[in-house]
């Protein structure tokens, strides 16, 4: 079928493209500008010589990142945190979510059960009593807060409930017949139905845990426990130059090479870029599926 | 199964309480223990017993333990191994004073300490010693009574090297003494190598053919001709958006040869105080600033600039005047020099045609880093102790071990500032030492006679310093650093030599009020600053006209301006 497009209507589509392309141009020049940078050499990049392709050509920066011992260490802390942090976030969801998506007859205290989470979306306790918290129990200074404190993610929870409550109630009462506990319903049924809203979470934790930075900052008491992005936060902030003394400025100006600093930064991008296209198609479906139509 | 569920939520409460608690008991009883430890004989009675001499640099008996958080420079190397909390200062306060440095936490000095001791603050979990990064942090400690006083203690345990040079400046002490008592020590007296001086391009000097400058109008003149010779790729003078003393891109310098001085509180005609940015002269700085503005001698965008940014037009030769500090020879027009050997000439800040009498030139205000002694610490004394050593390893001509505790570089590659590595990163070293080594220097360098050097400092100066001139008698590339120590050192035309000069004229103008701060300024300081720089952009860059001004001051008074003014002067007259 073949549509007749009104002048008006073909006008529109121009601009809409050319807007859309603005857009898209904003959000990826700068990634490109970083990844010139961190393929330049120092001197072209000092001297803002690079623009959207690498000049002088140079691996060095990279060489130096991945021999940097802070670099390496604060990325390890990530790696073990998104894969803790994930395996208990997700856990948590699906034990969270599956018995609130019953009803108040089959799930006793369900609506306040469901309240408890979702009051504190909005009203939390504050930096410092929540500081405090993970003081007294030990946490600080351990992987754990850096996880602990954020696993129940309430948002997650709602997206996976609402998702739940999808599926026919049909299903369950057959295996309840068969026989089937709860745990096995929600093992082979509930789960493998809900792959799409999973995959969703799954990413949604992942990014998560990659790119939180303060809780390291506030939590880790050493340097070498700081997971990658508190590290880079402390390496990129820009000094106050008036309180600089001229051993700082001399050691800052070794520190402040933008190729080095670009090259950590793609280090730490990439990972997250990679996960994205393995999850983008269940992405959009899942999120739409589980809460818009619940 | 209603029951059980409302059952089990109750035990899981109790639970949790229960947790918290225990461990919240358990961190208290171990941290009470091991300040226990600590102490095994009183101080009081050592004071009576001990001379001066052991007081100040005596081992204590048993290791004493002190707990310090460490704002950390991310670009610091250490030895193989070395840390922050493990290093050759740690080892040897613990071998040579019994002293056991406990690093509690570090975190990057600027914003993450701030908020990492804000945190200590509000959950009342403070470090021994204390290092405070600004003064209304000092100031609001004792008003809260958590930290305390060290009066007795400087004078008993300071040694005499420490109070020298603390009372060198008669300031010093009064920044950290509160009603009477001395709560806390300053970390940097006046900073008198932060002042102005003007930077030229020499290339493009000789290219225009116009005369070395003698006034600072001659200096714009220079600026402007800069730019009109090649108008698409040049600017006139480097301006940013810290448009009030970051020492390289500002107004500061200008200002002061037009005899005025933002941000600086200076005694008038009658003997109060008055604050320099509301004075009528600096209107007519803003006329001047607003005229460049308007004809294109400053970029039109320098109100997103920071300081990175003005020194990327710098490094790629977009820029030819700077007023601005000694600092910029290292960082960043060494690397201008390294990829394009532009040399600068410099000069001291000129006098503008209509000025009355000689050019004073503004120091920058000390930081208002403190350092101070939280409250019910048994050892304040320890402080004084671990400052005299400091000093005593690194400074002090008799003691000095410089290679061990001051730098080293291992090889050509690898430089390391242990220095800087010290858990307290405070040291009240003689403040003429970098004034001194100029003179030093050159004269080494001129009579090729090294016995001119007198300080392990002359003799590091004088060794880079001397690079620069082996490397052009043998024909061998120059480095920027090499030229940056050259420009630095060598000569009256140096950095150090054009500060020389400012001593010996009597060129130098310091704050009155400097370090201190009073109750209302605490409060709203930074929201005046604010108001400050908002009213200046504006005017430069014409979104107001210069005659608004006189609206500024009238707004500045009435949001606590006039408060303060009073204050200041109670204070000051009370002196």
């Amino acid at each position: 079928m073949i549509l007749h497009k009104t002048r008006g209507e073909k006008v529109f589509d121009l601009f809409n493209g050319i807007l859309l392309i603005i857009l898209a141009l904003l959000c990826i020049l700068p990634f490109i500008h970083i990844l010139a940078l961190s393929f330049s050499s120092s001197a072209a990049a000092t001297s803002g010589k690079v623009a959207f392709w690498p000049v002088d050509l140079s691996l060095n920066s990279y060489q130096y990142a991945f021999q940097n011992p802070a670099f390496l260490r604060a990325f390890g802390v990530t790696l073990v945190r998104v894969i803790l942090g994930l395996a208990i976030d997700m856990a948590i969801t699906i034990f969270a979510a599956y018995p609130l998506s019953k009803s108040n007859g089959q799930m006793p205290g369900r609506t306040i059960f469901a309240w408890i989470f979702v009051v504190t979306m909005f009203i939390g306790g504050g930096m410092i009593p929540t500081y405090m918290v993970v003081t007294m129990t030990g946490l600080r200074n351990t992987i754990w807060a850096l996880i602990l404190p954020s696993a129940v993610k309430p948002f997650n929870i709602t997206v996976l409930l609402n998702f739940f409550r999808q599926t026919p109630k049909e299903l369950e009462e057959s295996a309840l017949i068969d026989g089937a506990s709860q745990m096995r319903i929600l093992m082979r049924i509930y789960l493998p139905l809900a792959l799409p809203a999973l995959a969703t979470l799954f990413i949604f934790d992942t990014v998560f845990h990659w790119n939180e930075w303060f809780s390291g900052l506030i939590y880790m008491d050493m340097k070498a426990n700081y997971p990658l992005q508190t590290y880079l936060q402390g390496v990129i902030i820009e000094p106050d130059f008036t309180l600089l003394d001229i051993n700082e400025i001399e050691l800052m100006s070794k520190i402040s090479s933008k190729t080095f600093q670009s090259a950590q930064i793609m280090i730490a991008t990439v990972p997250i870029l990679i996960v994205y296209p393995f999850f983008q198609k269940y992405f959009v479906k899942g999120l739409t599926l589980g809460s818009l139509k619940g | 199964m209603k029951t059980n569920a409302k059952r089990s939520f109750g035990l899981l409460l109790v639970a949790m309480m229960l947790l918290g608690g225990c461990a919240g008991g358990n961190n208290n009883s171990s941290s009470e223990t091991s300040a226990d430890t600590g102490n095994t004989s009183s101080s009081a009675s050592q004071t009576a017993e001990q001379t001066p001499e052991e007081r100040q640099t005596g081992a204590y008996d048993e290791p004493v333990t002190v707990r310090v958080a460490i704002p950390t420079n991310a670009a610091l190397t250490f030895p193989d191994g070395d840390s922050y909390s493990e290093n050759v200062w740690t080892r040897s306060l613990l071998e040579d004073r019994n002293i056991d440095v406990e690093v509690v936490w570090e975190a990057e000095s600027g914003e993450q300490y701030d908020t990492k001791l804000n945190l200590a603050i509000s959950s009342n979990d403070l470090p021994d010693i204390l290092n405070l990064s600004s003064y209304s942090q000092f100031k609001k400690l004792n008003d809260a009574g958590k930290i305390q006083e060290l009066t007795q203690y400087y004078e008993d345990y300071a040694s005499d090297y420490i109070k020298t040079n603390i009372s060198w400046d008669p300031q010093v002490l009064d920044w950290g003494t509160i009603d009477g008592k001395l709560m806390g020590i300053p970390q940097e007296g006046v900073n008198y190598q932060q002042v102005r001086m003007i930077w030229i391009r020499e290339d493009w000097l000789e290219e225009t053919g116009l005369p070395e400058p003698e006034t600072i109008e001659d200096v714009i003149n220079i600026a402007k001709a800069f730019r009109d010779a090649d108008p698409e790729n040049r600017l006139g003078l480097a301006f940013g958006k810290t448009v009030l003393g970051d020492g390289f891109c500002d107004m500061t310098g200008i200002a002061n040869a037009m005899g005025a001085y933002p941000r600086v509180w200076l005694e008038d005609d009658d003997g109060s105080l008055i604050y320099g940015t509301i004075q009528p002269e600096f209107k007519e700085v803003l006329a001047v600033y607003a005229d460049l503005y308007a004809n294109g001698y400053i970029d039109q965008a320098f109100a997103s600039l920071d300081g990175n940014a003005v020194a990327e037009q710098l490094t790629s030769n977009k820029i030819g005047v700077i007023i601005g500090n000694s600092w910029i020879a290292g960082w960043p027009l060494s690397t201008l020099y390294d990829t394009d050997q532009v040399n600068w000439l410099l000069y001291p800040v000129l006098p503008s045609e209509n000025l009355d009498g000689p050019v004073k030139v503004q120091t920058l205000d000390p930081s208002g880093k403190m350092v101070a002694v939280r409250e019910g610490y048994e050892h304040p004394e320890l402080l004084f102790k671990w400052l005299n050593y400091s000093t005593a390893m690194t400074a002090e001509p008799e003691t000095a071990q410089p290679r061990k505790f001051h730098s080293t570089a291992t090889d050509a590659e690898e430089q390391f500032d242990f220095q800087m590595e010290n858990p307290l990163y405070v040291y009240w070293n003689d403040p003429m030492l970098n004034f001194n080594s100029q003179p030093h220097v050159t004269a080494a360098i001129d009579n090729d006679d090294t016995s001119y050097l007198t300080t392990p400092h002359d003799e590091s100066q004088y060794a880079s310093t001397k690079r620069y001139f082996d490397k052009i008698e043998a024909g061998e590339p120059i480095t920027g650093a090499d030229w940056s120590a050259w420009r630095s050192w060598y000569g009256d035309d140096s950095a150090f030599g054009i500060m020389n000069g400012y001593f010996a004229n009597d060129n130098y103008l310091v704050s009155k009020l400097a370090g201190y701060q009073t109750d209302t300024m605490v409060r709203q300081w930074g929201n005046l600053q604010t108001l400050e720089e908002q009213y200046i952009v504006e005017i430069i860059s014409g979104i107001r006209p210069v005659d608004d001004f006189d609206e500024f001051v009238e707004t500045w008074m009435a949001m606590g301006g006039e408060q303060i003014i009073q204050e200041v002067n109670e204070w000051y007259s009370s002196k």
